[in-house]
């Protein structure tokens, strides 16, 4: 070791448990919840000191960590899915992925399955609003479970306002930012995105090109369509009254 | 994919004891999935049950959150494993940042308390995979990703990694494998957060059935020919243990740190090499450093770090052309490149170059 | 016969107008686009609604009522002979409804065997051998694993070079001829055949001697004074579309009829080879391809799972989806072939060319991979031309045609090539190809790319300034042109109908692929009746509607607007005729700026808006049919000296490399390009942009990778086979040219195939331009760039 190294402490212990130095008892943390603080120990319990973002917080659904773990499956157990700002009622298997759920099951097709490894983005949906591989997505991690509500699911067809396309949607029809249309509709959920967070935060009108090439750097596109895919998504974010989309909008 | 039950357990314990319970056959915790659901899809994971941790309804927060804890109250475990004084004395305590093992790779890469103090850490996280992945991987599944090493990813090679008894890639197609420590297995580690990590001294902590445990992240990536390590695996983490949390020594004044990767292509890649460099200068305000650590992805079967590269740089702040040449080519020191990857020798050089002129010019 | 007047030439440098004998009805030539109303326009696409709203139905998305799904049995082994194959097991499993073996296999050259036995041996890995139909996806992959398949384990070699040696394991035991698709791939030819080297064809410029150009370009070669000569190499790439291919078959056991969804790109090919396969007549065969995915050549005929779709459907009485997954697709289903090209070029002082001369090697795996000469044989004006080219057979994947077969590669070789020549006779690239190219359209793309581009201000090869901390950062412009041929499938017919209540409707058994075609079709429409695109209802993909050409090689629109304009000018007359009848009209009446005018008793009639016109007929409606006639005056296409019968490009490309890592980013692309008319210049944009991307890909990314050991594909993913997304995507400005050749009545030729045909070659351009060292080998890598860069490191020692 160089005299200058950043202090390296060689020999740390073995992550064998009769090796491993226990951790110092909890301190008493200024806000304290649940029992767990007992069982999970400092880190835990450091965790309450931290400064945390509100938001996060709120999100939480309290429920008391009082039951049994759920054990579901293997085979298909009833859940509701929230798609397009409606319940769904259907019959999942543990192993069933979000987008084999939304097009066999409830028969939605706008979404693609590409190569069902999260390489291409066209099963690109919104969870909870953002974007996310409906491939690599158990159905069930986003389903509502006994004391768990379901998370939002958006699909391309809860874009448009019934008839009335999303802003973006209109934009790639003007713009002709697709050719085969496969990679649109998982292109559209990651371009929406990028504007609905942009339009919360009040910075439509300023999304530039780098920050849409990095949105959409997930979704493959075979055809080339991305020179009018950009052109599309910085024309949606210049007008002036762009409405917000339809059901299960973003937070 | 094979049929699997999944298992929602409301607590870590509980999640613990499930990995432990004999019922139904060995579990895997399964936070964002991504890396979980790729080996499963291929057949290389076949696991009866899925143990999901994404959902617990206690101490959300613990483990999703991201924030600075004072140095009074950290944990004593991380404590001890903090670096030490130069003098010998132990360790003074010091404020931490601390990420919840469940934080996602987006929250960790859009953290602006992480990116003004450990922009080496969001660097890496933000260039990894695609918004879509970032979205959904947590940093803890980051650290404990699976090699990419086509033949480890194929359910058609029993490749040494899978307890077979070859390495396919030796021999093979190893453009994207080892240069440094590859006897073995050639497969390099593939997390980007790891390089980050490693280069700024992060210390885990590991709940486990006996209590949480403490271990620098430099030590829990083993390779398999270091002490502890195993061909099958990449870390020390045993069956019944999860990553709670990552704490990183908060850096002081003149502490600086920056992460950079090469990608053949810009929109998801993994990398041909990475770096991570953290580095302090001496507050005596010339350039002269005080430490510094070179860690290099993509190179070793865990990130490498370039020492001999590390011990020129300390020898002086002077940064011409020759001298980086120079330290580019000590960051190459022991290795020992396979049939198809000796290019990762120039790039490596030339990338820890780039890097370490971009820190500290 | 009588004669019409046509423009001819370049709008905005001169048009001149000739004469053209053409079938009585033919309807009078259009003027520039600038005189028309909807041609030349840039409306938005008619579908545009239903592919941004998610409605829009590919093959994956067809739901039939009692559907199974269905998955495909392959060979882990690239070569071996298949002794038995036991479904018995199989077909006891949960679920199953049906197994088949599958009878002969398509898509690899041809033995001779193929077509009449039961497929009795594999020659690559991944090939298909049987498939079974199930309830559920999950119940046939179970299902697949107890198909018990005995294989005799043969020797095979994956190698490009192993695969040329005499003692190499043959891929085909006999000679074989191979099917050509979509203007690329195969040679029926009986060509000389030797292990696995099949060739060589040898070629010269259409019209000439082959025997006398082969011992002129000796001749020139040997004379000089200027020439070079190198090797270039370029990769196996897959077509890699977004949708896979995929078939739903359904089959009525009353009717003996069969009904599929294809994703395909020529629903005819796909209804003949299931009538030729299952034995039925083609009227017993329905193909309907509402969206296709893309296809990029891969998609022409029902491919080996389209056979095994049917077969299982008729098997079990019950509709079956059959969609190949990812890897399958990387696997087995096609690609451009690799190449191996040694490329001689000789110019006199002057620098005008004296010989080309291109010997190589094409690498289709179990399919005939040559045919990489196109480029030299059809670009320059040079007097000695000469092209031998064989195939190498390999055990792995066969080719298919792909994006402008052949041209990619041969561009790579012959642009670079170029780029030599001119720097050995110390004169600038654009210069060298001004001497030699005296083609009007590459001509005046030169001249605009190269104002667009800045091309002026190139620096030296390797002088250019040093950008980056370290000075680590190079950026070189190059430029490269390509060519492409004015193509036509006369087997494009269409019905247009023109209803009672002034409502139009197009119909044709052509389909889209992505190019748009329904879109072009209506403007045609329009402008011929008057009439706004939103009053033209379009259907297509359906083998029930009169027949379309397949989309490939760049003649869908060719081959369909004119046959469209022309049924909608006939049903037009027809309109106009009963118009006569029904008004009493001295004289046929005319449509002017979108009213019936005519003259009753020697008087003008108020104008009849159409609608109010149609309004008049008698009949429901008035139809016009019309099929595709051969081009006005010679059909001939690529042939040297014809000019309008090369469609072609210039692009000019800045890329930045960093000499510390190797890695290339391509920073801009001026590319000009000419396809005939242009009937909406915002969808033609559309489809350059995806040219120049595709080749930018090539040019730095992808690679099918293959385990030399064990003959299998290692990257058969999007993660490892490489492909560029929005952030290796550079600023892309595009030129187009409005040609007009006097051809036809819509005079429009393709664009698909001639933008993606320089591309690679501009990068390498560029890419020697910035580090003064020269990549003949594809995709450029950082490994490759770097290796360079050593190379001309070690050549610099003293």
């Amino acid at each position: 070791m160089s005299k200058g190294d950043l202090n390296l402490l060689e020999g740390d212990s073995q992550l064998s448990a009769s090796t491993l130095p226990p951790s110092e008892a909890a301190p008493q943390a200024e806000v304290t919840r649940r029992g767990f603080l007992k069982q999970s120990g400092g880190a835990a319990s450091a965790a309450a000191l931290l400064s945390l973002p509100k938001a996060s917080a709120a999100a939480t659904v309290p429920v008391p960590a009082t039951g049994p773990a759920q054990v579901l499956g293997p085979g298909a157990v009833p859940a509701t899915l929230l798609v397009n700002g409606k319940p769904q009622k259907v019959m999942i298997e543990p192993r069933d992925t979000l987008v084999t759920v939304l097009r066999d099951r409830l028969g939605l097709l706008g979404t693609k399955l590409g190569c069902d490894r999260g390489g291409c983005g066209a099963c690109t949906v919104w969870v909870a609003g953002a974007p996310s591989l409906a491939c690599m997505t158990l159905a069930l991690d986003v389903a509502g479970l006994a004391g768990q509500p379901p998370q939002a699911i958006t699909t391309v067809e809860g874009l448009a306002k019934g008839s009335v396309l999303h802003p973006l949607q209109q934009a790639f029809v003007d713009k002709d930012a697709l050719q085969c249309g496969f990679c649109t509709p998982g292109m559209l959920m990651s371009c929406a995105a990028l504007h609905e967070q942009a339009r919360a935060a009040g910075k439509l009108a300023s999304v530039g090109e780098k920050e849409v090439r990095e949105a959409i750097a997930g979704n493959l596109c075979r055809c080339g369509a991305y020179p009018h895919i950009i052109e599309a998504a910085l024309a949606a974010a210049k007008l002036p009254t762009a409405p917000a989309p339809g059901k299960g909008g973003v937070k | 994919m094979n049929a699997f039950s999944l298992t929602i357990p409301r607590t870590i314990k509980q999640a613990l004891d499930e990995l432990t319970t004999p019922k139904g056959g060995p579990g895997k915790l399964k936070a964002g999935g991504i890396d979980l659901l790729d080996l499963l899809k291929e057949g290389i994971e076949q696991p009866g049950r899925l143990i999901n941790i994404r959902r617990l309804d206690e101490a959300p927060q613990a483990l999703h959150e991201i924030g600075e804890v004072k140095a009074d109250a950290i944990p004593e475990g991380v404590w001890r494993l903090l670096p030490g004084s130069n003098d010998g004395s132990p360790p003074p305590r010091r404020d931490c940042l601390r990420i919840g093992s469940l934080a996602t790779l987006a929250q960790v890469a859009a953290h602006p308390l992480l990116a003004s103090k450990v922009p080496a850490l969001t660097e890496s996280a933000a260039d990894i995979a695609t918004p879509q992945i970032r979205q959904a991987a947590t940093v803890g599944g980051n650290l404990l990703q699976r090699p990419r090493c086509w033949y480890f990813r194929s359910s058609e090679y029993q490749c040494a990694k899978k307890g077979g008894s070859v390495c396919f890639a030796r021999d093979g197609e190893n453009d994207f494998h080892a240069i440094f420590d590859n006897q073995v297995c050639c497969a390099v580690h593939p997390s980007g957060t790891a390089v980050a990590l490693t280069a700024l001294d992060a210390i885990l902590s590991i709940s486990s059935p006996q209590g949480d445990k403490f271990v620098r992240l430099s030590s829990f990536l083993v390779s398999p020919t270091q002490p502890g390590g195993a061909i099958g695996r990449e870390n020390r983490l045993e069956a019944d243990m999860m990553i709670h949390a990552i704490w990183i020594p908060s850096p002081g004044p003149g502490e600086r740190s920056l992460y950079r990767k090469v990608k053949q292509k810009q929109s998801f890649d993994w990398p041909l090499a990475d770096v991570a460099i953290s580095a302090r200068r001496k507050p005596t305000g010339n350039k002269e450093l005080e430490a510094v650590r070179i860690i290099l992805g993509a190179v070793a079967p865990v990130p490498h770090r370039a020492r001999s590269a590390e011990a020129l740089l300390l020898q002086s702040p002077s940064l011409d052309a020759e001298r980086l040449r120079k330290i580019g080519q000590a960051a190459l020191t022991g290795a020992i490149p396979l049939s198809r990857n000796g290019y990762k020798l120039p790039l490596v050089s030339g990338l820890v170059q780039q890097a370490i002129a971009e820190l500290l010019s | 016969m009588s004669r019409i007047e046509v423009p001819v030439g370049i709008v905005g440098v001169g048009l001149n107008s000739e004469q053209r004998e053409v079938p009585d009805g033919t309807p009078p030539a259009w003027r520039d686009n600038q005189s028309l109303a909807q041609v030349g326009k840039s409306p938005t696409r008619i579908d545009g609604a239903d592919k941004v709203s998610g409605r829009a139905r590919y093959t994956a998305d067809i739901v039939r009522p009692g559907m199974l799904h269905a998955k495909v049995l392959r060979s882990p082994h690239p070569h071996a002979r298949v002794h038995r194959v036991d479904l018995s097991e199989a077909l006891k499993m949960p679920g199953v409804k049906a197994a088949v073996v599958l009878p002969h296999l398509l898509g690899i050259a041809d033995d001779g065997s193929a077509r009449s036995t039961l497929v009795n041996r594999v020659r690559y890995y991944g090939q298909p051998v049987a498939a079974v139909a199930a309830q559920t996806l999950e119940q046939t992959v179970d299902a697949l694993s107890k198909i018990k398949v005995d294989y005799d384990v043969l020797p095979f070699v994956v190698d490009r070079e192993e695969a040329r040696k005499p003692t190499a394991p043959k891929v085909f035991e006999q000679a074989v001829t191979a099917r050509g698709s979509a203007g690329g791939g195969g040679s029926k030819d009986k060509l000389n055949q030797q292990g696995n080297i099949r060739g060589p064809r040898r070629s010269a410029p259409r019209g000439r001697d082959v025997d006398k150009q082969a011992a002129q370009v000796t001749q020139a070669l040997l004379a000089g004074p200027h020439g070079v000569r190198a090797t270039y190499k370029t990769q196996v790439q897959t077509h890699s579309a977004l949708e896979t291919h995929g078939m739903v078959a359904e089959w009525d056991r009353a009717k003996e009829e069969l009904t599929v969804w294809a994703s395909t790109q020529g629903i005819f090919s796909v209804r003949d080879d299931l009538a030729e396969y299952l034995d039925i007549p083609a009227t017993k065969v329905r193909v309907i391809t509402d969206f296709c995915g893309g296809g990029f050549g891969a998609k022409f005929g029902a491919g080996n799972y389209g056979v095994l779709a049917a077969l299982l459907a008729k098997e079990a009485g019950a509709p079956v989806r059959l969609v190949l997954d990812r890897r399958e697709e990387h696997l087995a289903v096609g690609n451009r072939p690799g190449s191996e090209q040694n490329i001689a070029l000789a110019a006199a002082a002057d620098g005008k060319l004296t010989a080309i001369e291109v010997k190589g090697f094409g690498f289709g795996g179990a399919g005939a991979g040559a045919g990489f000469g196109g480029p030299a044989l059809s670009m320059y004006d040079c007097p000695a031309v000469y092209v031998e080219e064989s195939d190498v057979f390999t055990h792995s994947g066969p080719l298919a045609a792909f994006r402008a077969p052949g041209h990619p590669q041969g561009a790579f070789a012959l642009e670079q090539a170029m780029d030599e020549l001119a720097e050995r006779l110390h004169v600038d690239p654009l210069t060298l190809r001004d001497l030699n190219d005296s083609h009007p359209a590459r001509r005046e793309e030169r001249k605009r790319t190269a104002a667009s581009f800045g091309w002026s201000s190139r620096t030296p090869t390797g002088q250019g300034p040093r950008l980056g901390k370290l000075g680590e950062i190079r950026r070189g412009i190059g430029l490269a042109q390509g060519c492409w041929y004015h193509l036509v499938n006369l087997e494009s017919s269409a019905e247009v109908r023109i209803h009672r209540d002034g409502s139009v409707e197009i119909l044709t058994g052509v389909q889209d692929i992505g190019g748009g075609v329904r879109t072009p079709l209506a403007q045609v429409v329009a402008e011929e009746l008057q009439l706004s695109i939103d009053k033209i209802k379009v259907t297509i993909g359906d083998t029930r509607l009169p027949p379309g050409p397949g989309s490939g090689g760049s003649v869908t629109t060719a081959s369909i607007t004119p046959a469209t304009r022309e049924a909608a000018y006939a049903a037009k007359q027809a309109l106009l005729k009963e118009l006569q009848a029904v008004l009493s009209l001295d004289q046929q009446p005319e449509l002017q700026g979108g009213n019936v005018v005519g003259v009753k008793g020697g008087k003008p009639i108020t104008p009849l808006p159409f609608a109010k016109a149609c309004a008049r007929m008698r009949r429901a409606e008035v139809l016009g049919s019309a099929t595709r006639q051969p081009d006005y005056g010679a059909t001939a296409t690529g042939k040297r000296g014809n000019f309008a019968a090369q469609l072609g490009g210039v692009q000019m490309v800045e890329v930045e490399v960093n000499t510390f890592t190797g890695v290339v980013k391509v920073l801009r692309v001026v590319a000009a390009h000419d396809c005939g008319r242009p009937v909406n210049p915002l969808l033609v944009h559309s489809q350059i942009h995806g040219g120049i991307i595709q080749g930018i890909s090539y040019a730095l990314f992808e690679e099918r990778r293959l385990d030399p050991r064990t003959g299998r594909v290692l990257n058969g993913n999007f993660e490892q086979y490489k492909i560029a997304g929005a952030l290796d995507v550079p600023k892309i400005d595009v030129i187009l040219l409005e040609e007009l050749r006097g051809r036809s009545s819509t005079d429009v030729s393709g664009i698909g195939e001639p933008a993606t045909v320089p591309t690679a070659a501009a990068v390498a351009n560029a890419v020697y331009n910035a580090i003064g060292v020269r990549i003949r080998e594809l995709p450029i890598t950082p490994a490759r760039v770097l290796a360079a860069l050593a190379s001309q490191r070690g050549d610099a020692k003293p």
